[in-house]
């Protein structure tokens, strides 16, 4: 199954010309709130395309605790729209009460995992599914964290039984950030833990790259995504996001037309 | 610890003093990598921090930030966020203070532009057929506004101003009192400029008064009666009646 985020930009053609797509990816924050037109659109697409719903703002790692008026209408959202699946960031977003809109890294250690496994499965418990947990890009490590990225999402997977979106783009990214062999970062995830991939472009400032979601996927992230689909499989749905500077519709739908090819090609 | 580093790292995002903070502390949380110290590596959360809800603003207020130019709108923003900073899982309501945060023109437009994205945001309620008002008994009646509606009283010609940004033109903004209806209809938003008489029989029926006790308190003649319930009903402004 092959996809893509949805955007304003797109309404009108996604509505005109129902492209050739599996599925909608939707950011839940975009439709929590809005009873007006991206609502009413976002119906509207449903009715064509199975719809799953990505946050933003759920905070799953803080050290707050959860907002339990969010998740109501994540729920109420959900149902709505028959969502497969909701997902958000394994990061934090706020303490104390505050925002600041960004998928901020965690130390990666045992307090933090057991802190976020338990909020897992609340969170699970209360929208009555596994919840899905993405891995953010990354710009800083911190040194109180005693295990790695994969080995954290792994634990958490094993605590909770929680689902995996993989974005293999910020693998890549947070690889060049790190240093380390985003293949190695695969490898360690485990079989039957993810439901859906994630591809995106990126910008490298040399010094580090920022996950801006912009320009098409570089051909090293397609490579990745090969090796990825080819050692996890390709079940998981595979969802193309572009969020800077979006281009047309055909352009988007053309990125998750060559997702579809690079799996095709594992099969021929 | 973990609150301990997250409220750390939050002051070092959010803090205007984020920089020094960071130059002083950043190592004692941060690894280097092989390119950037700690502190580079943290500060780039602090420079995407501002520049997400000047962008978020931006989107809400268009046309205060066309009036005030790049510059001064991004100082604004920062000010602003410094003494309101998100509360809220959403971006949408980050903007709800700032009307109040400004004084004069600045306030009257971004009053407008506030009351735009809650329109634009509110729950979509079906219109009632006002043709359906039984004639003999419509003084007794009671219309309930659509969500998606609001009014308001301007003290300058913010309206006016803001069909120039949308036109591109310059904005000459002068104090002279306004009456706006802000609704939905289809999911377009509209700004109709309404008669001081039309905004206070509004005003009676939106808190809830009958039609009889809204024509007794404002005294409008037949003919303004006539026009302003067929513009009303073609608008959709009103989702149900009853006694």
């Amino acid at each position: 199954m092959f996809g893509i985020g949805l955007r304003t930009v797109h309404f009108n053609e996604i509505l005109r010309d129902l492209p050739k797509l599996d599925f909608f990816e939707a950011i839940s924050e975009n439709f929590m709130d809005s009873g007006g037109r991206p609502s009413h659109i976002l119906d509207k697409i449903a009715e064509h395309y199975p719809i799953v719903l990505h946050g933003v703002s759920m905070n799953i790692g803080t050290s707050d605790p959860l907002d339990f008026d969010y998740l109501r209408k994540l729920k109420a959202l959900s149902n709505r729209v028959n969502a497969r699946w909701i997902s958000d960031h394994l990061c934090w977003t706020g303490v104390g009460g505050r925002n600041t809109h960004d998928l901020l890294p965690l130390p990666y250690n045992e307090e933090t995992l057991h802190h976020v496994a338990n909020r897992v499965l609340a969170v699970s418990d209360f929208l009555g599914q596994p919840l899905v947990l993405e891995n953010a890009s990354s710009y800083a490590e911190f040194t109180t964290s005693t295990m790695t990225e994969w080995q954290f999402l792994a634990g958490l997977v094993e605590l909770t039984g929680c689902k995996l979106l993989l974005d293999v783009n910020n693998i890549y990214v947070s690889g060049y950030n790190h240093g380390f062999d985003p293949k190695t970062y695969i490898d360690a995830i485990p079989r039957g833990s993810v439901l859906q991939y994630h591809l995106a472009g990126h910008t490298n400032y040399g010094t580090h790259i920022i996950d801006t979601h912009i320009g098409p996927i570089i051909d090293d992230v397609w490579s990745l995504y090969a090796y990825t689909i080819e050692k996890l499989g390709d079940d998981p749905w595979t969802l193309i996001e572009w969020d800077a500077e979006i281009p047309d519709l055909a352009t988007v739908v053309s990125e998750a037309e060559r997702a579809r090819d690079v799996a095709a090609a594992l099969h021929a | 610890m973990l609150e301990r580093v997250q409220s750390w790292m939050y002051g070092v995002i959010a803090d205007p003093r984020g920089v020094s903070i960071a130059s002083r502390e950043a190592d004692e949380h941060i690894l280097p990598s092989r390119t950037l110290s700690a502190a580079e590596r943290v500060l780039i959360y602090n420079g995407m921090y501002l520049s997400r809800f000047v962008e978020a603003l931006g989107v809400d207020y268009p046309g205060l930030k066309y009036y005030l130019g790049d510059e001064q709108f991004d100082a604004l923003c920062a000010r602003y966020v410094q003494k309101h900073p998100s509360t809220s899982y959403t971006l949408n309501r980050l903007g709800d203070a700032l009307p109040d945060f400004l004084t004069g023109f600045e306030r009257d437009l971004a009053r407008l532009e506030l009351a735009m994205t809650a329109v634009f945001d509110e729950e979509e309620t079906p219109s009632a057929d006002l043709t359906q008002l039984p004639p003999e008994r419509a003084e007794m009646m009671r219309l309930v506004p659509i969500k998606a509606s609001r009014l308001l009283t301007l003290r300058y010609n913010s309206n006016e101003c803001f069909t120039a940004f949308r036109d591109e033109k310059p904005m000459h903004p002068r104090k002279q009192k306004t009456y706006v209806l802000v609704h939905r209809k289809d999911f377009a938003v509209y700004r109709d400029e309404i008669s001081k008489k039309a905004h206070d029989f509004l005003r009676e029926l939106f808190a809830g008064k009958t039609i009889g006790e809204a024509i007794l308190a404002v005294r409008p003649s037949q003919h303004a009666l006539f026009e302003w319930f067929r513009d009303w009903s073609a608008a959709g402004l009103f989702r149900s009646f009853g006694e």
